[in-house]
This record gives C-alpha cells, sequence and structure tokens, in this order.
C-alpha cells in the first residue's frame, strides 16, 4: 500500500485561448500523504481549480505525471476515470452542486446507488452520514429549501457518504458567511480524523488557512511555499 | 427507478413548459386519432354505399363490360355462376342485374335513364340501399309492368305512384322498343343523379323486352368490407376461362375507389403536420433543459455518473413527455370520436349545407360517423412515442457529453 494517496510530477498544464497560449500551471511537484488535511492556497487565477480538476481526473494535464491512490491516470480510459471518480474521490464545488429535484437524502445516496449497494445498505449509512453532518432533520428537503451552509453540508455527505480515500474540494467557503464557513471547516476536519479521509481544499479564505495542517501556496501556476504546522 | 423519480421530479419543476408540450402535442395528437377514425368511419360508410347502391363487394360480369358496357357483353349462365358462389361462399348474399339506358316519357314530360336496372325484387330487397328509401310506394313486387323511380325523375315527368309512364329502349338488335309501365313507387337516396337517371323494373320483364332471356349484366355478390378481396381472388380462380371477369368492389367502382385513396393522401399530411409538432415541440423542450442544466449534468458526470446514464435519465424526461402526450391525445381524440359517433355529422352540414352532394356517384347523405378501432389507437401511440424518442435524442446526446470541467467553471 502507497502512503502517498497523490503524487505530481512536473505537471503542467497549457491552455489554448485563442491564439495565446495561457500557462495555468508550470511544472507543480506534488505529494499529499494519506489523511491528510491540506489546502492549496492562493490568489484568484494563481490555478487552484486547475490543479484540483487533473487531481480529481476531470481533466488532463498537458505534461507531466499524475498518481493518485498509486494508480497512474495519465493512461486511464474515459470508463476508467469515471470509476476512479465513483469509488475513490469525493468532490465537493463551490455552489450549486446539488441535483436540484433531489431530497438531501436522495442527493448522498445518489453515489451509492451509482456504486450499485443495495437498498438496504444505503439508507443506513445515508442516515448515518447526515446524522454526522448534522442534518437528519432535513433529510427530506430539497436544495432549494435549504440555506447555503446546509447544502454545502449535504456536499460534503455526499463527498464523504461513499468512503473515498480523497475528497477534492473547490472553494467550499467562498460562498458561505465566516461563521457558516468555520462550521463546515470543523466538520471536514472531524470527518477526516473519524474516518482517516484526506482532504485537499482550494482557498484563499484566512480563516481556512488558519485551519489546514498544511498550507501549499501557489502564485501564478507554480508552488511558492509549502508549510506543514 | 431512481431515473424515473429524477425525470418526473424535473417534468414538474418545468411544468409551465411541460404543459404547454405536453398538450400541444396531445391536442394535436387527438384530433389525428379523431380524424382518422373519422376518416375510417365515412370511408366505409362512403364504400358501402356506393357498393349497396351500384356494384357489390364483388360483381361478376362478361369480360370486358366494365369498361364498355355494351348489352352483349352479356353472362349466359348465371344459374351455374350462382352455385359456384355458393360453394365458395355459403353465406354470400347474390344478386342479378341486367343493365340498359333508356327514357321516360309522360304526358308532361321526360327523363333520361343513365342506368334502367333489371332486378330481382326478391333477392334486391337484402342487400341494396333502395328497398329503404322509398319515399312513397313500394318497392318492386314481381309484377310484369312495375317500375321504381327516383323522386327527381318523378318531379320531371310530373308523375306519382300509380303513374302511367312510357320506357323506350333498345334491344339486343336495335330496334326500339316501348312499353307502358306504371310507377310503383319512387324513392329519394339524396344523391342527384341516382334521385334522376336511376330507375329499376322486374328483371324477367326487362330480358324480355331486350329480347335476353336468361341473361344477366352483373352479378353481385355481398359479403363484408373485408373479406370480399379474398372470395374474389377465389372466384377469380374458379371462373377462369368462362368469359367472365370477377371484380372487387373496389375495380368495379374505380372512381369511388380513387375518391377514397385522395382521402388516405390527406391523412398522411395531417401525419406530417402532426410529425413536424411532435418533433419540434420535443426537441425545443428537451434541449432548452438541457441547456439550463449544464452544470448539473457536469456535476453529475464529475460524481462519476455514466455518459449511458445521462442519455437515459433525459431520455426518460422525454418518454415520460410522449406517455402524458399520448394519454391526453387519447383522451381528447376518443372523446371526440365517442360524441360525434352518437350524433354523427351530417355531410351536408360539413359541406355548408348543400343538398344533393355525392361523390364519385355515391349519394352522401347519410350521416357520417367515426369508426373507433383499437388499431388507430395502437400505431398511433408507437408513431408518437417513437418520434419523441428520436426528437429527444440530439438533446440527450449532447448533455451525455458535456465536460465536467467546463460545466462546473460556467
Ligand atoms: N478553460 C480555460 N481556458 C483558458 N484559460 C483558462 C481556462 N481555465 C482556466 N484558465 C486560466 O488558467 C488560469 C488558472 O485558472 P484557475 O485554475 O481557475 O485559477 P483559480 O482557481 O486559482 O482561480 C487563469 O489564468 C485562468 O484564466
Ligand atoms: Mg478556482
Amino acid at each position: 500500500m502507497p502512503n502517498n494517496i497523490i503524487e505530481l510530477k512536473n505537471v503542467i498544464k497549457t491552455y489554448a485561448q485563442g491564439k495565446i497560449a495561457v500557462k495555468a500551471l508550470r511544472g507543480i511537484d506534488l505529494t499529499i500523504e494519506k489523511g491528510e488535511f491540506a489546502a492549496i492556497c492562493g490568489p484568484s487565477g494563481s490555478g487552484k481549480t486547475t490543479l484540483l480538476n487533473i487531481i480529481g481526473c476531470l481533466d488532463d494535464a498537458t505534461e507531466g505525471e499524475v498518481t493518485v491512490d498509486g494508480m497512474n491516470t495519465n493512461d486511464l480510459s474515459k470508463t476508467a476515470r469515471a470509476n476512479l471518480r465513483l469509488h475513490k474521490i469525493g468532490f465537493v464545488f463551490q455552489a450549486y452542486n446539488l441535483v436540484p429535484v433531489l431530497t438531501a437524502f436522495e442527493n448522498v445516496e445518489l453515489v451509492l446507488s451509482l456504486q450499485g449497494v443495495p437498498r438496504a445498505q444505503r439508507v443506513k449509512r445515508v442516515n448515518e452520514i447526515l446524522a454526522e453532518v448534522g442534518l437528519s432533520e432535513l433529510s427530506s428537503r430539497r436544495p432549494s429549501e435549504m440555506s447555503g451552509g446546509q447544502q454545502q453540508r449535504v456536499a460534503v455527505a455526499r463527498a464523504v457518504v461513499a468512503k473515498p480515500a480523497l475528497i477534492l474540494a473547490d472553494e467550499p467557503t467562498a460562498n458561505l458567511d465566516s461563521v457558516t464557513g468555520k462550521a463546515l471547516l470543523e466538520m471536514m476536519h472531524r470527518l477526516n480524523k473519524e474516518h482517516q479521509i484526506t482532504f485537499l481544499f482550494s482557498t484563499h479564505d484566512q480563516m481556512v488557512m488558519e485551519h489546514s495542517e498544511r498550507l501549499i501556496h501557489i502564485v501564478d501556476g507554480g508552488i511558492a511555499k509549502d508549510e506543514r504546522k | 427507478m431512481l431515473l424515473i423519480k429524477m425525470a418526473l421530479r424535473n417534468l414538474w419543476r418545468r411544468k409551465f413548459r411541460t404543459v404547454i408540450t405536453v398538450s400541444a402535442i396531445g391536442f394535436s395528437y387527438g384530433l389525428l386519432i379523431f380524424f382518422v377514425q373519422f376518416q375510417t368511419g365515412g370511408k366505409e360508410q362512403m364504400a358501402n354505399t356506393g357498393i349497396r347502391m351500384q356494384a357489390g363487394h364483388v360483381v361478376i360480369q362478361a369480360t370486358g363490360y366494365n369498361v364498355d358496357k355494351e348489352l352483349e357483353k352479356s353472362i349466359k349462365n348465371p344459374g351455374a355462376i350462382d352455385k359456384t358462389i355458393h360453394s365458395s361462399d355459403k353465406k354470400a348474399k347474390i344478386a342479378w342485374r341486367l343493365f340498359t339506358t333508356g327514357s321516360l316519357r309522360s304526358s308532361d314530360g321526360s327523363v333520361l335513364l343513365d342506368r334502367l336496372v333489371g332486378a330481382q325484387f326478391d333477392r334486391e330487397k337484402n342487400v341494396s340501399d333502395f328497398p329503404s328509401k322509398m319515399q312513397t310506394g313500394t318497392f318492386l313486387t314481381g309484377g310484369p309492368d312495375e317500375i321504381v323511380i327516383g323522386a327527381a325523375a318523378a318531379k320531371l315527368l310530373k308523375a306519382e305512384v300509380g303513374s302511367k309512364v312510357q320506357l323506350s329502349i333498345s334491344d339486343i338488335d336495335g330496334s326500339i322498343v316501348r312499353v307502358l309501365l306504371r310507377i310503383k313507387g319512387i324513392y329519394k337516396t339524396g344523391g342527384a343523379s341516382v334521385d334522376r337517371g336511376y330507375a329499376l323494373m322486374n328483371i324477367s320483364r326487362l330480358q324480355e323486352l331486350l329480347k335476353m332471356p336468361g341473361e344477366v349484366s352483373q352479378i353481385a355478390i355481398f359479403t363484408d368490407l373485408h373479406s370480399s378481396k379474398g372470395l374474389a381472388k377465389e372466384l377469380r380462380r374458379r371462373l377462369r376461362g368462362q368469359q367472365t371477369e370477377v371484380l372487387h368492389w373496389q375495380q368495379a367502382l374505380p372512381t369511388l375507389h380513387q375518391l377514397l385513396l385522395v382521402d388516405t393522401a390527406s391523412m398522411y399530411i395531417f401525419l406530417f403536420i402532426i410529425f413536424f409538432i411532435v418533433a419540434a415541440g420535443i426537441l425545443n423542450s428537451v434541449l432548452m433543459s438541457v441547456l439550463e442544466r449544464t452544470r448539473e449534468f457536469g456535476v453529475l458526470k464529475a460524481l462519476g455518473m455514466r455518459p449511458g446514464k445521462i442519455l437515459q435519465l433525459i431520455m426518460s424526461e422525454a418518454f415520460l413527455m410522449g406517455l402524458f402526450a399520448i394519454i391526453v391525445g387519447l383522451a381528447v381524440g376518443l372523446t371526440m370520436s365517442y360524441i360525434v359517433s352518437i350524433y354523427g355529422l351530417d355531410p351536408a352540414d360539413l359541406a355548408g349545407g348543400e343538398q344533393g352532394m355525392e361523390a364519385a356517384g355515391v349519394p352522401l347523405t347519410e350521416k357520417l360517423y367515426p369508426k373507433i378501432t383499437a388499431f388507430s389507437c395502437v400505431w398511433s401511440s408507437l408513431f408518437v412515442m417513437i418520434l419523441t424518442l428520436i426528437s429527444a435524442l440530439p438533446p440527450s446526446l449532447r448533455a451525455a457529453k458535456i465536460l465536467p470541467v467546463k460545466a462546473i467553471r460556467e
């Protein structure tokens, strides 16, 4: 069992924007160990989202090697990537990432359904995780009937429910007020400890940086500083 | 199950659009059902009227008579042919007829007869429409000097039941024969040319006058619309080499048949319009919903949902919309058909109150009724459903191909 959940070697990402090539990542070398609670921070446009997308197999690196949970993702097929995401990675996006027509319960259950988990087991696990994020009472509400903070907690529950190896969260608190954001972060930290799930965020929120155990600063697509607390 | 649940809720979420699309498709589909059923009913009625008044489901005539109606082209052995018919179809009703042309004269006027029918009064009663259309007097009873004429002819002759009229015809040798007959009854079918130019008398008397004893122009056979083709085929085989031709009603009444075919063509135009409404309605509705939900599909794919599942999700929505539209359509169409089948539609009303309407020589006087067939509902439902799914396919494929990176950045 490799101890590193993520290994990046000289990852470069270039976007072709018309005739100009935009270099979003200029040679990233990064290793994240299992169980870490780490944040990528940097100003807007520095390449945080691009980096998370590449790690999450949503996008390809232009150059370099990407290994997730011991698997080199460069040469995986689309189906294999979808399966890797389904079984190994949980996602939390900045906003609006719940299915609007499904209730909180169903949104969380969806991932287990896609994995083919039998119904009885699904119900049990969804109820457990909703209790953990403190949403048992709201399980039959639709996203439109919940606050932003509650929606984001459902999103975290959805990311966690299948017990993935890694959760990628792209600016999860950006749309939340500071009190709600802090509560969400503390909740994620707890899940990180209880379930040994690796969390990797991107953020430019001072509060999130203070809570993370490791801060990877990126500026203009390169790692400027990597500090562990 | 989850997909159907999501699909239903997505449709419900956009109630207004769903209702518009479903009702547009449903109502036009309902009209189609009514139209098809009304047309099927009307066509069968017209065919039946034409068959009862002018031919039979199958007719047997001397070879060439159908094209060239000469007296000499007659059947000399009708009795033997009757036996053949009965051994092919026991239940078939048969009537012999001898046709010629001539004129009628009274002291006050005259009228040309396009078709003087020598009829077997006892058999004709069971198959023809004329006995039930008598306005005054009665149908033929077998007397040698009886003649039955139409109301328009009676008016021209200023004659009534019991009046004497002089019939002029030319016999088989070309000599003019004049004879006095007594009007036994006057019928009114509502068809202008039938009420004026047709007349019926007893066949034995006409044979005698034409010097054609035992000969007939036509043996008309009555079964039903659907089994008649098979009977025609069998009789054709069994009567081969007998100088006769066996005609199905579509061949015996080509003008009527053509008219009914034109009617069928108009149904295809209607079908095409429906095709357009379904395709445009579904395409628009599904495409809009896909465009609005780009982000949602991006997230689902990021979570690991396969493109095929996304395709299924959207196709389920289209399927449900199609299903609702079909239900609305069946409800609308069958209700219309049902109501009209109670009261009937008067063809004169449809044509703006015109009287004495005819189509291909068939009087359109009876009310028309739709014919509710299971078949018309089943195939048309399938048609709508298949069209729905085909129309929904391009936008669904588009959604299935959405790249999560792009969708989430939007
Ligand atoms: N699809 C794209 N096409 C072209 N340029 C892009 C695209 N996505 C991101 N970029 C560029 O790449 C750089 C990094 O973007 P991003 O990863 O979104 O940064 P961050 O998440 O830190 O704000 C920016 O300069 C942005 O304009
Ligand atoms: Mg970003």
